[in-house]
């Protein structure tokens, strides 16, 4: 997995490319963790790319969006592969989180 | 018997102290082909390489040069002596020359008697010591008119002069080469050695010397005027000559004929071609060629007479055709050269010798401490990290490696110690895990048949861990006569955090269904509890039914868990696809709702996780809904077991080599419909 940081516009956008399992949620867990410390609560997670997200990384975002909730920020995501809207269908986290079909309507939720 | 035995006694003893003996060359051996492959071995055979090589190059070098300065020597010293005994014998001859040719002018100027002719003849031998004897012969009645000869003849005998008039019947003395050479080629003669049966009866050479009548105009030949040299005179001349021990010379008259030799049989018998042909010497008879021809020369030559190889020099005596030769053996000639090399051999090896032994000395001292160091490394490779890695007598390297090692040693022993430790740690937590795993496999229901009375439904589970504990579960249990209540879950993440959770989930399932609950309720309850201290965001996806064993009936609340699917009876496969909120854990103010959905007879629910659907193969390709429809529609028995070992089996021939990623559970509940 790797991930990219952007800044747009004061807000953050994380790009996940690969797959988010047990093996690496936790690098993901890190990055959230410290940039809402660091009250950077607007963030916009890009999914074009993330081929596959275990339960762990559902668990990784739904901690994401608790506390960013909590703190009044902004959590989107946006661009998810159809298998990902599947799993998030079947949890029902479609529910939960605003998700976006790109980038450009999430930036614009934002604004 | 008992003799035997005690004879055979000693030789058994022999025989183990032979093998004991042979025990230790092998071990022996051993150790000098160790150390022959070692540094100490190296060192000494490269410098030893090159030492004797230097040494060769200067030896061969040496003995080069020193052979080329001898024979230039040798050259120029048997050429001084050739030359020198050549002048001399010339000078010998010259003088002997004179005597017959100045009485050759007397004589045919002058008129003498007989006794004027022995006076003068007599004369000659007394002042000249080299003749051995003088004649004049003149031609047939030349002198007196009625005798055919007259040929007085002075010759040495011991001390004495004798006279004699050598012409007679017997010997006719104008008949032999002497006196017909010359005569018929009006010129002075030098005979080949020769025997003279008449005269002095010894061997001898003779110059003889026309000599002509003054008469009218014309000279007429008058007779022949010889002297005769004896060559034992020669042969004491050429004895004389000698180069080192062996060394000899030979004189050869103008046709080869060996005229002095140290082997007195070949004078006058000999040719130097004969010889060549007689030894096979092809190498003689060039040389006696150029002898011949006049020419002189360096070159080398196998002795006659030692047989040894060696070298001649010649040069002709211009007077009288013939030619003189020196012999100088080799061996001889090179003597001092091989009497030096020897020494330097000797000297040269005992050098090496010693070269040796010092570099043996040095290299052992320097390896010394290396084996030494080598034989701690094997001690602390053993497991011993108290070994002492002081090296005394070494050199600032080695003491360095020494204390390089020591530190070595420091460190292992930490890692080790910290290794103990931890490993006694990780075994500590792994038996704790196993027991924890015991523990979870034992809260889930886990003999099957669960319901052996009832004949209406049957039920099977499985769930297997991808790692000790897992954070899956599935439970069952009739909550009145004839509704059964069973879940199946996943808890996010996996290990002991999950099955912790898991654990929770289970224990409040069981405490919060009651006889009359709905699955919403139990459902929201779970929930509620769950979602209480829950720091973690840890949930739970999950799937509650409750089956009406009488109606078929299953009221369900699926918690964001996969779709369940329905094999009918007729192996349609039905996928439940409702979903009624999120799965339980996150928010506490989730309002569950619930479906419905019949069972009819042979109908068989299969409940599962996504450790199914996810398994994943090397190429991290998921095993997917479509292949688990297609092994549910052929699935030929409708018998909860059978179908379940089906799809674990299908699962992991999908997976192959590679790792479980997440935990595997399964549950099917086969409705027969009650009799």
């Amino acid at each position: 997995m790797e991930i990219k940081k952007e800044k747009i516009n004061e807000i953050l956008v994380l790009e996940i490319n690969g797959r988010l399992d047990t093996t690496n949620y936790s690098e993901l867990d890190e990055i959230f963790a410290d940039h809402i410390s660091k009250n950077e609560i607007n963030i916009i997670v890009d999914c074009k790319n993330m081929d596959y997200i275990s339960s762990s990384g559902l668990r990784v975002f739904l901690t994401a969006l608790k506390k960013i909730n909590a703190a009044n920020g902004k959590f989107l995501l946006c661009g998810l592969q159809e298998t990902i809207q599947e799993i998030f269908k079947i949890s029902g986290f479609t529910s939960i989180f605003k998700i976006f079909d790109n980038q450009e309507e999430a930036l614009k939720e934002t604004s | 018997m008992k003799q035997e035995r005690l004879t055979q006694f000693p030789i058994l003893i022999n025989l183990t102290k032979q093998d004991n003996k042979r025990q230790e060359n092998i071990e022996n051996m051993k150790f000098f082909t160790m150390r022959n492959r070692g540094i100490a071995f190296r060192f000494s055979l490269s410098i030893l390489t090159v030492t004797i090589l230097i040494f060769a190059l200067f030896f061969i070098v040496n003995r080069n040069i020193s052979k080329e300065i001898i024979l230039k020597n040798v050259e120029s010293n048997a050429e001084n002596l050739t030359i020198a005994t050549a002048n001399k014998i010339e000078s010998v001859i010259k003088s002997v020359q004179k005597i017959p040719e100045n009485q050759s002018s007397l004589l045919q100027n002058f008129h003498f008697t007989a006794n004027e002719l022995r006076k003068l003849l007599r004369l000659s031998l007394e002042t000249n010591t080299e003749i051995f004897g003088s004649c004049i012969a003149y031609k047939p009645y030349g002198f007196y008119k009625d005798s055919l000869y007259y040929a007085p003849y002075y010759y040495r005998s011991g001390d004495s002069l004798k006279y004699e008039n050598i012409g007679k019947d017997s010997y006719q003395y104008f008949y032999w080469d002497w006196y017909q050479i010359p005569k018929e080629l009006e010129k002075a003669f030098w005979s080949e050695p020769f025997y003279d049966e008449g005269g002095g009866n010894i061997l001898m050479c003779t110059y003889s010397v026309p000599f002509f009548e003054k008469a009218d105009e014309n000279d007429k030949f008058g007779g022949i005027i010889t002297v005769d040299i004896s060559l034992k005179w020669l042969e004491k001349l050429m004895s004389k000559i000698k180069l080192f021990e062996n060394g000899y010379a030979f004189l050869i008259s103008g046709n080869g004929t060996l005229i002095t030799h140290p082997i007195e049989d070949f004078v006058l018998n000999q040719t130097v071609f004969s010889l060549a042909e007689e030894r096979n010497l092809p190498k003689l008879r060039e040389i006696g060629r150029d002898m011949i021809k006049g020419n002189s020369n360096f070159v080398s030559y196998t002795s006659i007479v030692t047989e040894n190889e060696g070298w001649i020099f010649y040069a002709p005596l211009k007077s009288n055709g013939w030619s003189m030769a020196v012999v100088v053996p080799s061996d001889e000639l090179f003597c001092d050269l091989y009497s030096l090399n020897r020494k330097l051999l000797v000297l040269g090896c005992i050098g090496i010798i010693l070269l040796l032994i010092l570099i043996i000395l040095i290299s052992h001292r320097l390896t010394k401490p290396l084996t030494k160091l080598a034989k701690i490394t094997q001690t602390i490779g053993s497991g011993n990290f108290d070994a002492n890695t002081q090296v005394c007598n070494a050199s600032k390297e080695i003491v360095q490696l020494g204390n390089s090692i020591n530190q070595m040693q420091l460190e292992l022993k930490n890692y080790i110690k910290n290794l103990k430790d931890t490993t006694a740690a990780k075994e500590k937590i792994e038996s704790e895990l196993k027991i924890a795993h015991d523990i979870q496999q034992g809260i889930i229901p886990k003999i099957f048949p669960p319901f052996p009375e009832r004949e209406d439904i049957d039920l099977f589970a499985i769930l297997n861990p991808a790692r000790d504990v897992g954070g899956d579960l599935y439970d069952f249990f009739f909550i009145d006569d004839c509704k059964i209540c069973f879940a199946i879950g996943d808890v996010s993440g996996k290990g002991v955090p999950a099955s912790l959770f898991m654990a929770i989930t289970r224990t409040l399932l069981r405490s919060k269904t009651t006889k009359t609950s709905t699955a919403k309720e139990v459902v929201s309850e779970l929930n509620i509890e769950l979602c209480q201290g829950n720091e973690n965001s840890m949930f739970v996806t999950f799937f509650l039914g409750i089956l009406d064993t009488k109606t078929g009936i299953v009221e369900f609340c699926n918690a964001g868990h996969n779709y369940p699917y329905v094999i009918r009876n007729d192996n349609n496969i039905e996928c439940i696809e409702e979903t009624h909120g999120t799965p339980i854990g996150i928010f506490e103010d989730i309002n569950y709702k619930s479906g419905t959905f019949k069972l009819f007879k042979n109908d068989s629910l299969v409940l599962f996780t996504d450790g199914v659907t996810e398994a994943m193969d090397i190429d991290n390709n998921l095993y997917g809904d479509k292949r688990l429809i297609n092994l549910l529609e052929n699935s030929k028995d409708h018998h909860p077991k059978i179908i379940t070992k089906a799809i674990v089996d299908d699962v992991s021939l999908f997976v192959g080599k590679a790792e479980q990623s997440d935990d595997i559970t399964i549950l099917i509940l086969t409705y027969f419909l009650n009799k």
